[in-house]
């Protein structure tokens, strides 16, 4: 039996609607991952940073974890960690996939006002 | 002899062509689309990192009082009020709020600062455009 290829047309068919697919599917893909990062990650810094600094003032003691929704929503999260007389606060806001978007990490010592 | 193109052969070659002008245009868009995109948002970062410079220079100086939504600073001569003063140095800025925070008797919460010594915590808000786009940069300093 005498084998049979695809035909010109055919194959430029297929090519076409797999570029039609595809094309976007590359671009939505690439935007998602790259597009507003830079941004997202500051105003996850500012708003970290604001609820690090009630945690030193209040001289946290415990984890705790609060969510935000204005202007995107961002999961704030604060672990103390001791270590003899300093206790270190590391915190991490994450957004609503549990993409780590900022880390910072402060601390305090004990008896010091 | 030479045979010409068939019907087929040139319907093929128009697709063909179609396809690569339409991809090329269409990679020319997204990359433009792209760009516009992220100019625009590093022009409104730049911003945001320029006020923040700057609201956390002001607050670096003595706060005398602190009260609805307001802050005055003591400048070299006089006592003067800092979001009024932000807007006249950055036209951009709409609107700005402040809190001042200190810690409760018992040391267990924040509560507004009652005045005396500085307050140790401040959070601000200030509302701004870039491009005729509105943004709010939030953020706080512990004095």
């Amino acid at each position: 039996m005498k084998q049979r290829g695809f035909t010109l047309v055919e194959t430029l068919v297929a090519m076409t609607l797999a570029g039609a697919v595809l094309l976007p599917a590359c671009f939505w893909l690439y935007g998602s991952r790259t597009s507003r990062a830079a941004l997202e990650g500051f105003r996850a810094t500012q708003a970290l940073e604001a609820e690090m600094d009630r945690a030193v003032l209040l001289r946290l003691d415990h984890e705790t974890g609060r969510e935000i929704s204005e202007p995107g929503y961002l999961r704030l999260r604060i672990r103390p960690v001791k270590d003899l007389k300093e206790t270190r606060l590391i915190g991490t806001a994450s957004d609503r996939k549990g993409r780590i978007l900022a880390t910072l990490q402060a601390g305090y010592f004990e008896g010091e006002p | 002899m030479s045979r010409g193109m068939t019907l087929i052969e040139l319907l093929a070659a128009l697709v063909i062509s179609g396809f690569v002008v339409a991809m090329a245009g269409r990679i020319f868009l997204s990359g433009n689309k792209q760009f516009l995109l992220r100019s625009g948002e590093s022009e409104r970062l730049g911003e945001m990192y320029r006020l923040k410079a700057t609201v956390r220079g002001e607050l670096t100086k003595p706060i005398t009082r602190c009260e609805g939504d307001r802050l005055w600073l003591r400048m070299a001569v006089a006592e003067v009020e800092l979001g009024p003063e932000l807007k006249k140095r950055e036209p951009d800025v709409q609107i700005s709020a402040f809190h001042c925070l200190e810690l409760s008797p018992d040391a267990t919460a924040l509560q507004e600062w009652k005045g005396g010594a500085q307050p140790p915590l401040v959070e601000y808000r200030i509302g701004f455009t870039t491009r005729g786009v509105r943004d709010s940069l939030s953020g706080s300093i512990l004095r």
